[in-house]
């Protein structure tokens, strides 16, 4: 896949938790977990949205493009 | 009714109508295979006294042969369609109604059965042909026998065969969904 989740960077810069980010973007840890592995098929712009709100970034934050070798 | 009540309900009927459908299967491949064999070959004078075959006609080997092996294929179908049912109902059974695996078999059963009718008609249209190619005026032109009930069927069974797809279909965009965070 190209298109690599760096959710857990962006947590570390703010030191929050992905529990606490779960509980405020209101999703599941297990679905979080997911999201931060890559391990879905996409991600919804209203999550996309609460996540940028509330780690207070951009989606190009969140998101790399790394073409396959 | 909650829904798990309504679910133990389906259950204990799917259970229940198990029995019949392989007593049923039973019934219908002894019936089938013994009426066959019997007019094609073992009782070959049950021919002899048929309204459409000429007096003292006796209907030859050959002819009673593709008679049995043209038969064949819609009772082979119709014995998978059978099965089909019997699985289905050994799924609901279980309690697995939701599932693209269940769709599936619900559309395989009303495909199966849009095959059988299919099948059934383009034979008997067929075995006039057959049994009456000995007659000594000739034998009877290929038509198509029309039937209210077969029509009925058809149309019932592309109903289930819809209604499977359409249940697939709508579970694996609920589980397309499922996936998207």
């Amino acid at each position: 896949m190209a298109i690599v989740v760096r959710l857990d960077v962006m947590l570390a810069k703010r030191k929050m938790q992905s529990k606490e980010l779960a509980k405020i973007i209101g999703i599941s840890e297990q679905n979080l977990s997911l999201l931060k592995s890559g391990k879905v098929r996409g991600v919804r712009f209203e999550t996309l949205n609460n996540i940028c709100v509330a780690l207070d970034c951009t989606p190009a934050d969140l998101l790399e493009f790394e073409p396959d070798a | 009714m909650s829904v798990q009540s309504f679910k133990q309900k389906v259950q204990f009927g799917a259970g229940a109508l198990m029995a019949p459908t392989a007593i049923y299967l039973i019934y219908y491949i002894y019936e089938s295979f013994s009426r066959f064999i019997s007019r094609s070959f073992t009782h070959p004078e049950f021919w002899e006294n048929h309204w459409m075959i000429d007096e003292g006609i006796k209907l030859s080997l050959n002819i009673r042969m593709m008679y049995f092996f043209g038969w064949m294929p819609t009772i082979i179908a119709s014995i998978i369609s059978i099965l089909f049912g019997l699985y289905l109902l050994n799924r609901l059974r279980k309690g697995l109604f939701f599932d693209t695996h269940t769709a599936w078999v619900v559309q395989m059963l009303g495909g199966m059965s849009v095959l059988v009718i299919i099948l059934d008609t383009i034979m008997e249209s067929i075995t006039a042909v057959l049994i009456t190619s000995q007659n000594a005026d000739g034998g009877w032109s290929l038509a198509y026998q029309y039937d209210p009930t077969d029509i009925k069927n058809l149309i019932l069974a592309a109903v289930i065969f819809a209604f499977g797809w359409m249940m697939r279909e709508a579970m694996t965009i609920d589980q397309e969904h499922k996936e998207y965070v």
